[in-house]
């Protein structure tokens, strides 16, 4: 138990005592005429899953329904390359589609949950597409009574096939790139690079799709494949490329300070104009990109470590590679582009009247906004577990300390190494109604899959566990 | 393993302002979407549009990499296919974008249009 060393008083940075109230502290008053937190239109996780499986299994018994119609008896390798092909071909407009940044399933579904999905579904791409090329050859190579290599021959030979393939090459480098063993190898700038040949693969297997035999003489399912692809790509070029700009122009975001946390940890304020428009709120995250002639090409993803004013921002990096490495030294009056906001973890996730955060080493960034932020009554308890390796290792320290006291929060330190504080029985001493709580979890990969087994098996519903891996 | 707890043993309440951050910095509403980028939106919705229908409408209505019917199974429907066995196994003429070819695609069919 240690004496709270900060005085009653929170808020970003925590004023010292007997301070006029800034700008910054004003911003806490009441404001006339508050917009809702977060408004804006949410899918859910539930509604987005559905509908991609709605459209699979349309796209998918297409083919099927096709082959029962026609004259010829059904054969299998036909079947099976037509059915892949056509949810290859939909599997890539679903996966760009969760990568368009559409507010409405960042908010909604939450970045680190579209991440994943588009990770399984791009394995399964993949997979699809190889099933499919290689079914087509064997179907053609039954059909034509000829060997292997002289049915490859002829379906490369195909009008459309030469850009096709390429195409699908550039997607087994990009996919190459990102199996875990060849990932752990690469930067995350050349990863990114390399994912952006994506782009060109999709458009050059595109007229390959509407001239596919499942779609041609139907002229309805042409055009509304087409809808479909040139809508996410509005959706990808509004959200990822005309946002970003627009966002750049209207508020004028620059470095206006660097502060060393310790360990290789820095937080960065950076100061612009109408962040009020943003709606940002605590536990979100940006993607940065810094524009100096080092860091200008990769934008890095990072939450927001203090509730976001109308001029300020404030973002906490860790040097964990190149690219943040390269941050720690960044210059006050650097121009930023801010991506965002993203993220689903935030007070609007809520739905019970306890809620307990868990964070572990720089994961405590969007934690300790929340810490400030998250509404707490009377009669409501909010509790903060942070693990680190040891005292020293505790970032925000002060404004914890600070935040805790004025807001009569609870605030853990699990330092050390003892393998027993984040099982059930440990959490479970600490937060005894754990399992009617709110649960937010932010922390590295081992320690984020420990808590979150151990606070279901301590009887935790899944839906009340509010998580955002970053893992690229 | 050394655990810090620190609790206040009368919780304050917390400071009426501070109910979220949205609240807290005076969101923008929604209404205030300036009037350019929302030019910009539907300019961009309807070159989506535009595009989609020039790509449905101008893609082949023959498939150029049609599998071709396989010999056995072309001879067995050879009253209906009206062509040799070796025409039921070519694979289809290309269709260029817009081909002229309109009468509905079967599945393994499309190798025999002309």
């Amino acid at each position: 138990m240690t004496t709270p060393t900060a005085g009653p008083d929170f808020g970003w940075p925590p004023p010292s005592p007997g301070a006029p109230a800034g700008p910054e502290t004003s911003l806490l008053a009441p404001l006339p005429e508050p917009a809702p937190p977060g408004s804006g239109p949410r899918l859910r996780p539930r509604q987005v899953l559905l509908a991609i499986r709605l459209g699979a299994a349309a796209v998918g018994l297409w083919p099927l329904v096709l082959a029962l119609e026609g004259p010829q008896p059904l054969q299998l390798a036909p079947v099976v390359a037509h059915v892949a092909g056509m949810l290859a071909g939909f599997g890539v407009v679903v996966l760009l589609a969760l990568m368009s940044r559409a507010p409405a399933l960042e908010r909604g579904v939450g970045a680190d949950a579209l991440t994943r999905w588009h990770a399984v579904g791009g394995r399964l791409v993949v997979s699809l597409v190889l099933v499919h090329a290689g079914a087509a050859v064997l179907a053609w190579e039954d059909s034509r009574q000829e060997n292997a290599l002289v049915a490859l021959r002829e379906v490369l030979g195909l009008p459309l096939l030469a850009a096709t393939t390429l195409g699908t090459l550039l997607l087994l480098v990009v996919a190459a790139g990102s199996i875990r063993a060849a990932r752990r190898r690469l930067s995350y700038e050349s990863w990114h690079t390399l994912h952006l040949l994506t782009y060109l693969a999709v458009a050059l297997t595109f007229l390959h799709q509407l001239a596919g035999p499942d779609l041609t003489g139907h002229r309805v399912l042409q055009v509304g494949w087409a809808l479909l692809y040139t809508c996410v790509f509005a959706l990808l070029l509004r959200h990822r490329v005309l946002a970003p700009l627009r966002q750049a122009a209207r508020h004028r975001l620059r470095v206006a300070s660097v502060v060393a946390e310790g360990h290789g940890v820095v937080s960065i304020e950076v100061e612009g104009e109408h962040l009020d428009e943003l709606r940002a709120e605590a536990g979100q995250f940006f993607r940065w990109r810094f524009l100096t002639p080092d860091t200008w090409l990769t934008a890095h993803p990072f939450s927001l470590s203090a509730p976001p004013t109308a001029h300020r921002l404030r973002l906490t990096v860790k040097a964990l590679g190149a690219g943040s490495s390269q941050l720690q030294s960044v210059a006050v009056g650097t121009w930023v582009l801010a991506e965002g906001p993203y993220g689903a973890m935030t007070a609007a996730r809520r739905t019970r009247r306890h809620v307990l955060l868990v964070a572990g080493g720089v994961g405590i960034t969007p934690m300790r906004a929340l810490f400030e932020t998250l509404p707490l009554a009377p009669g409501q308890d909010l509790t903060l577990l942070y693990r680190a390796r040891s005292l020293d290792q505790v970032l925000f320290r002060d404004e914890l300390e600070a935040i805790a006291r004025s807001r009569g929060a609870r605030l853990h330190y699990l330092l050390g190494a003892d393998p027993n504080c984040l099982t059930p029985s440990g959490l479970l001493t600490r937060v005894p109604d754990l399992p009617d709580c709110d649960v937010y979890l932010c922390g590295p990969p081992r320690m984020a899959d420990a808590v979150r087994g151990a606070v279901l098996e301590a009887g935790l519903p899944p839906e009340r566990l509010h998580e955002e891996r970053f893992a690229f | 393993m050394t655990t810090m707890h620190q609790q206040l043993s009368e919780p304050r309440p917390r400071r009426d302002a501070c109910v979220s951050v949205a609240e807290a910095v005076g969101a923008a509403p929604r209404c205030a979407v300036r009037p350019r980028n929302r030019r910009q939106d539907v300019v961009l919705a309807l070159t989506a549009t535009a595009l989609g229908l020039w790509f449905g409408f101008g893609a082949p209505s023959v498939s150029p990499v049609a599998p071709p019917v396989p010999v056995a199974s072309s001879t067995s429907v050879g009253s209906e296919a009206a062509g040799s066995p070796d025409s039921a196994a070519a694979p289809a003429a290309p269709a260029g974008r817009g081909g002229t070819s309109r009468g509905p695609a079967r599945f393994g069919q499309q190798g025999r249009r002309r």
